[in-house]
């Protein structure tokens, strides 16, 4: 019985399976085995991984590497130039300094935006750099306009912009220094700044600019005058004393956009509390619409600021010109009476056109309106009147001394000249001038020239060949 | 045959490794063209629309506008970069930029909101900054003069 059993296990085996006494042996050792498998692979995986992301890293470290020491490298030599300028006695080398100083602001500057520094309060260094900007940009235009050099006023605030340039060059060149000794990484700063959502303290990068920040306020801040500031053109005082309520505004709207009997829902979604105070009101979409329409009514006066409606435009069947005529219409039913149109875009199936009020021939560019046109029914999907609203009076207009006769003498051969007519611009530093509008192409591109009216000096040239097009994917959902 | 079973399973795990790794990353160009159903013609008004989809999604479409009006202000602004790529990508200004958002397809709420802010309508009135009243902790930020406020977001000078 005994051997039987034997016998028996025996054959068993050898059907079963030959190998089967090996296998017994090493199943023990599958799991594991596998498990080791998996470690391995999961080791060569990540490792992978962490390589490339470090490659990614390093390459984001170089380029802030690069934006720092060409930001200490920039300031350095505006420093150096605004001293060069307050040594030289020669007009030429005066418009050459000026020129390199213009340029490596907008060089700094470019710096800086390179610079994980969202969270970095820069606004002293940042102002330094855009006064050094203007200063030289308006010397430079004034030298070059005139036969003389610099004159004292421009020379003391060239000296001004010199003892900032200092503390700054001083402070960068230390830091820098200390990011090379240290082997300081910026990556790391952007890392934990992220991590610490801005409140990034006791790190050695962030803290030298925040020092760099206070020794530049210890310095008073510079006024500049009229000749070097961008000045704000002037808003139209709106009264005070009187302030609308929303339900009034809501009134004010609802007769306004939908027409007087109109039962649109109004509500006000916020306010406003800026330079211009507004009531921002929404009308919910009545039925037969699918989208709410969205009003601001100044506060002081209850005028209707602007516009939206955001209705999706399918197809277009109506062409721009007669886009024009219904946003004219638009305007003239809403008491715009003697407006003209400069500026007609297309944006995809919307027609976008700016028109500005006329004081007897001359056009008043900076009191703009915008009204949008659905190119698929020719409904008036926007308005916009906002720089209308600020800047709109009565101007005290000079007399053109410049006659269209002589403009035409003084205007570039190379300027296929399409139209003359006079305006009033505000100009680069915020001013108000009479000009010659000549609008005209050259090849490809398209340009608008002021000529002072008064002056006939050219005082802007500005570049209005419209973008090239192209077509790119959106997605379908939140048709909101 | 113990041999030929440990080489499939390596494989099979091999396998499972590598497709993960294929598969993480989410795959935006299949999305982007199962998902066309609208286009954009200006490359300034997409790249606004993108980052409006982005830092904006589920705000009101009046919050939107506000958001792309707040790059648009920038770009015209002496202390910002003075195009709408060099806003947009300022390291760190915009978190979905950061966290990659920012390279997915925009919604069409967010292209119509970007032709509104590119074309000057402005909810915010000239704001420079905004920011999330809920989530941002950074104490520097409060320092800015509020001018609106629109959905979840404050807007300030």
């Amino acid at each position: 019985m005994e051997e039987d059993r034997e016998q028996q296990d025996r054959d068993q085996q050898r059907l079963n399976s030959p190998a089967r006494g090996a296998r017994n042996k090493y199943r023990g050792w599958l799991l594991p085995g596998l498990l080791g498998l998996a470690l391995v692979a999961v080791s060569i995986w990540g490792y992978g991984e962490y390589y490339d992301r470090q490659k990614l890293q390093n390459r984001a470290e170089s380029q802030y590497q690069l934006s720092f020491h060409e930001l200490s490298w920039h300031v350095d030599a505006i420093s150096g130039q605004l001293a060069q300028l307050l040594i030289s006695s020669s007009r030429e080398q005066n418009v050459l300094g000026l020129a390199t100083v213009w340029r490596q602001v907008f060089a700094a500057q470019a710096d800086i935006g390179g610079l994980p520094l969202a969270f970095v309060p820069l606004s002293k260094t940042e102002k330094f750099l855009s006064d050094s900007g203007e200063v030289s940009y308006a010397l430079l235009s004034r030298v070059t306009q005139s036969s003389g050099g610099l004159v004292d006023e421009e020379v003391e605030v060239l000296s001004e912009l010199y003892d900032r340039s200092r503390v700054l060059k001083k402070e960068l060149a230390g830091m820098a220094a200390q990011v090379l000794n240290r082997q300081l990484s910026w990556t790391q700063v952007e890392v934990a700044a992220l991590e610490a959502n801005g409140e990034l303290e006791d790190n050695t990068i962030v803290n030298g600019f925040q020092l760099m920040e206070n020794k530049m306020g210890e310095y008073p801040e510079l006024n500049l005058g009229d000749d070097f500031a961008q000045v704000q053109p002037e808003a139209k005082k709106v009264d005070g004393g009187r302030q609308i309520s929303p339900e009034q505004a809501i009134e004010i709207a609802r007769n306004w956009w939908f027409g007087r009997g109109d039962r649109h829902s109004g509500a006000l979604v916020y306010e406003g509390v800026g330079d211009v105070p507004a009531y921002g009101l929404e009308f919910a979409a009545a039925s037969g619409e699918s989208f709410p329409v969205y009003v601001d009514v100044s506060k002081g006066d209850g005028t209707v600021l602007w516009a939206m409606n955001p209705k999706t435009v399918a197809g277009e069947k109506v062409d721009l010109s007669e886009g024009e005529r219904k946003a004219l219409a638009f305007l003239e039913a809403h008491g715009f009476a003697d407006v003209a149109p400069v500026k007609v875009e297309q944006q995809d199936s919307m027609g976008v056109y700016t028109f500005v009020p006329r004081q007897g021939d001359v056009l008043l560019y900076p009191d703009q309106i915008k009204v949008r046109v659905a190119l698929d029914n020719g409904e008036i999907t926007g308005y916009e009147g906002t720089p209308f609203y600020m800047f709109h009076k009565e101007r005290s207009l000079p007399p053109a001394s410049l006659s269209e006769a002589q403009l035409k003498k003084q205007i570039n051969p190379n300027l296929q000249v399409e139209l003359i007519r006079l305006a009033l611009i505000c100009n680069y530093w915020g001013k108000e001038v009479l000009v010659w509008e000549v609008r005209g192409s050259y090849k490809d591109e398209k340009f608008v020239l002021f000529y002072n009216a008064v002056t006939g000096s050219e005082e802007e040239i500005t570049r209005i060949t419209p973008e090239l097009k192209f077509s790119f994917d959106v997605d379908g959902e939140e048709n909101a | 045959m113990g041999k030929k079973r440990a080489a499939f399973l390596i494989g099979i795990t091999l396998a499972v490794f590598l497709l993960s790794g294929g598969i993480l990353p989410p795959d935006s160009a299949a999305k982007a063209a199962a998902a066309k159903t609208g286009t954009v013609s200006s490359n300034d008004v997409y790249v606004l629309s993108k980052i409006i989809s982005g830092e904006a999604r589920g705000e009101s479409f009046l919050g939107q506008v506000a958001v792309g009006a707040v790059i648009v202000n920038r770009v015209k602004n002496r202390n910002f970069p003075n195009s709408v790529y060099g806003v947009v990508f300022e390291p760190g200004a915009f978190t979905a930029v950061s966290d990659g958002q920012y390279y997915g397809n925009p919604t069409a709420s967010a292209v119509k909101a970007a032709q509104s802010a590119i074309s000057g309508w402005d909810p915010s009135y000239g704001a420079l900054y905004y920011w999330n009243p809920a989530t941002s902790t950074s104490r520097w930020i409060w320092s800015r003069r509020i001018i609106a406020r629109i959905g979840k977001h404050v807007f300030g000078l």
